[in-house]
C-alpha cells in the first residue's frame, strides 16, 4: 500500500506549529533549532513553518525558515488546529510531507535529515521523531524500525497517508490523537516507524501531571477506547475521572461523539498496557 | 569578601565542567542535552583530556553544532593548560577555578546525558533552601548500537535513601546528579584527586562537609548510558545478565502465580 510508493516527486516539507501562549524564548530556540536542521536537508527539500495560535499571539524572531501564519480560529484542541495547517499546507502541490512540531520541543541539527531518509525508505510510513534525551519506553523493533504507535510530538506524515487516512479525529481535543491516527494508519496498511537518529528534545515523562493534564489525558482515553471497543479500559478510565472528583458519576459523564468514518480494525489497538498502548521496554 | 565571591554571589550561572576523554562515544548527544536545559543560564568548561588540535577541533564542532538558545558560552581546557602535566585531577581543579558560575555540576561527555528539567530542578532547590549542595536521581540506560541511533534495551532507575549515609556500600549518586552552590561552601576545598576513586572521595569528603539537600532525590536529573562493546561494556554486559535473570525470574513467578 502506501509503502510500495516511490520517493519521487517527495517535494516540499512542511512543518507545523500549534502554540498556546509559548514564551518567545522557547519559540525562538526552536525556530533556531528548525534552521539548523533545514540547513543540514540543504536543497534535497524546502523547508516551511505553519504556525497557528490557540492561545495568544506567538513571537517568532526573523529567520532563514519561511513562516506562514494561519488567521486563529479560538483554542479548538490540538488535533483540530493542526489539520487546519496540514489542510493548508497539502493544499499546496508542492508540499509532499507535513511534520507535526510541539512548540515546546528542540530539533537536532539532523532531525530532519534522518526523518527525510527514514520517509525515503518507507515513503508511505508515518514517522516519528525519537524524543530526547527521555524517549517514550513502548517498544519498537530494532531491525524493521515498526512500532504500535507514534507520537505527534514531532511526527511526519507523508501526503500519500494523509489522503488515505485524514488527519487527527478531532473529537480528541488534546492527547492520544497521536495513538489514533497511527493505529488509523495501520488499519489502511500503513507502517509507523520510528526513525531513531532524528532526535526531538521534548520531555516526555520528567514533570508530574498537572491537573488539566490528567483531565484532558483521561477524557481522550475515555473516547478512543470507545472508538476502538476497549470495553475494559473505557470502565476503568470512567472509574478513574470519578475517582479523581473530575466527574461526580457515571450518568454525569459527557456523551461520546460518535466516531467519524474511517477504517477501524480494532486488532491494532492494545488497550492491555495502560496508557503505554504498547509493551514497554523498562 | 573578595571581587570575586562578590561576583558568583550575583549570578546564578551555571558552570558544567564537561570532561571529554579520548574515547567519548556519544559527545553530541551529551552537548544536544546541555544545549536544551530549561536552566538556560549555562557555560561549559570543556576539560580536554586527550591532546591534539584536531581532537580540540573536533569538540569545539560538537559544542558549536548544537541549537544553543543564545551563543554558547564554553572554553576548551587543554591538558598542557594544567599543572601536573595534564592528569585528570589536576585538570578538573583547573576548571574549577575557571568556572564562572555560582552554581556548579560536573559530567562526563558522552557517557551522560541530563535530561531537560535536571539543572532547574537542583539550582532551583538550591536556591529555595539555602543549601551548599543538591542531589537528584540518576538512570542508567543499556544501549545498544550506535551513537546518537541506538537501541535502548532497558532502563535502571538508582534511587536515593535521602542520608547522608548514601555513601556507604556502592550507594553512590553520580557527581552529575549534584550542583553545588559555591558560594555556600565555606572553606570547602574544591578540588580532585587522581586516583580512581577520586569521585567518591570527592563526594564523601563534600557530605561531610555540607549535608546535601536530598528532597530532589526523587527527581531524576541525568542518565548514564552504557553502551555494548565500548568502555563501561563490562558493566553493560553485567548488567544485561542481571536482566536476563530477573526476567527469567519474573517469567517464573507469573508461571506459579498462573498455576
Amino acid at each position: 500500500m502506501g509503502d510500495s510508493e516511490t520517493a519521487a516527486g517527495a517535494g516540499r516539507l512542511a512543518l507545523g506549529v500549534v502554540t498556546f501562549n509559548n514564551d518567545a524564548a522557547q519559540l525562538a530556540q526552536l525556530l533556531r533549532s528548525v534552521e539548523l536542521a533545514a540547513r543540514e536537508v540543504g536543497a534535497r527539500s524546502a523547508v516551511e513553518l505553519y504556525v497557528i495560535d490557540n492561545g495568544a499571539e506567538s513571537v517568532w524572531p526573523a529567520s532563514g525558515v519561511a513562516l506562514r501564519r494561519l488567521q486563529p480560529v479560538g483554542n479548538v484542541g490540538f488535533g483540530h488546529a493542526m489539520n487546519l495547517l496540514m489542510a493548508a499546507a497539502f493544499a499546496d502541490d508542492s508540499t509532499g510531507r507535513f511534520l507535526c512540531v510541539n512548540p515546546d520541543g528542540v530539533m537536532h541539527p539532523r532531525c530532519l535529515d534522518e526523518l527525510l531518509r527514514a520517509s525515503e525508505l518507507s515513503p508511505g510510513a508515518l514517522i516519528e521523531a525519537r524524543q530526547f534525551p527521555e524517549e517514550h519506553m513502548k517498544s519498537y523493533d530494532e531491525a524493521t524500525l515498526e512500532t504500535p504507535w507514534a507520537s505527534g510530538a514531532c511526527l511526519l506524515i507523508p501526503r500519500a497517508l494523509y489522503e488515505a487516512v485524514g488527519g487527527f479525529d478531532v473529537n480528541f481535543f488534546m492527547y492520544l490523537e497521536d495513538i489514533d491516527l497511527s493505529w488509523r494508519a495501520r488499519s489502511a496498511g500503513f507502517k509507523v516507524l520510528v526513525a531513531p537518529g532524528a532526535l526531538f528534545g521534548h520531555p516526555v515523562l520528567g514533570r508530574a501531571p498537572s491537573p488539566a493534564v490528567e483531565r484532558f489525558t483521561l477524557t481522550s482515553g475515555r473516547y478512543l477506547a470507545f472508538k476502538w471497543k476497549g470495553e475494559r479500559f473505557r470502565e476503568w478510565v470512567e472509574g478513574l475521572l470519578i475517582e479523581r472528583g473530575l466527574f461526580a458519576s457515571r450518568a454525569e459523564l459527557p456523551a461520546l461523539p460518535e466516531p467519524g468514518a474511517g477504517r477501524f480494525d480494532p486488532s491494532v489497538a492494545d488497550f492491555e498496557h495502560g496508557f503505554d498502548f504498547a509493551p514497554v521496554r523498562w | 569578601m573578595t571581587r570575586r565571591d562578590t561576583a558568583l554571589r550575583d549570578n546564578k550561572t551555571l558552570s558544567v565542567v564537561v570532561r571529554v576523554g579520548a574515547s567519548a562515544p556519544a559527545l553530541d548527544e551529551t552537548f544536544f542535552s546541555l544545549a536544551i536545559q530549561d536552566w538556560r543560564d549555562v557555560e561549559l568548561v570543556v576539560v580536554l583530556e586527550a591532546g591534539g588540535e584536531e581532537f580540540a577541533r573536533g569538540v569545539a564542532r560538537a559544542v558549536e553544532a548544537q541549537p544553543w538558545p543564545d551563543a554558547p558560552r564554553y572554553r576548551l581546557l587543554r591538558p598542557e593548560e594544567a599543572e601536573g602535566g595534564g592528569r585528570r585531577g589536576a585538570l578538573l581543579g583547573r576548571a574549577v577555578a575557571e568556572a564562572a558560575g555560582r552554581f556548579l555540576t560536573v559530567l562526563d561527555a558522552g557517557r551522560v546525558v541530563v535530561y531537560q528539567h535536571g539543572y532547574a530542578a537542583l539550582v532551583g532547590q538550591l536556591l529555595e533552601s539555602g543549601r551548599a549542595v543538591a542531589v537528584g536521581g540518576c538512570r542508567s540506560a543499556h544501549v545498544r548500537g550506535g551513537p546518537g541511533r541506538g537501541f535502548v534495551v532497558t532502563k535502571d532507575d538508582f534511587t536515593l535513601w535521602g542520608s547522608p549515609l548514601e555513601l556507604l556500600g556502592k550507594r553512590l549518586a553520580p557527581v552529575c546528579a549534584h550542583v553545588i552552590d559555591r558560594t555556600r561552601l565555606g572553606g570547602f576545598e574544591l578540588s580532585f584527586g587522581e586516583s580512581a576513586r577520586a569521585e567518591r572521595d570527592f563526594l564523601a569528603r563534600l557530605y561531610a562537609a555540607s549535608e546535601p539537600d536530598f528532597s530532589t532525590r526523587g527527581v531524576f536529573v541525568c542518565e548514564r548510558r552504557l553502551r555494548a562493546g565500548v568502555a563501561g561494556g563490562i558493566l553493560y554486559a553485567a548488567a544485561r545478565g542481571g536482566y536476563r535473570l530477573k526476567a527469567r525470574l519474573r517469567r517464573v513467578g507469573a508461571g506459579l502465580r498462573g498455576a
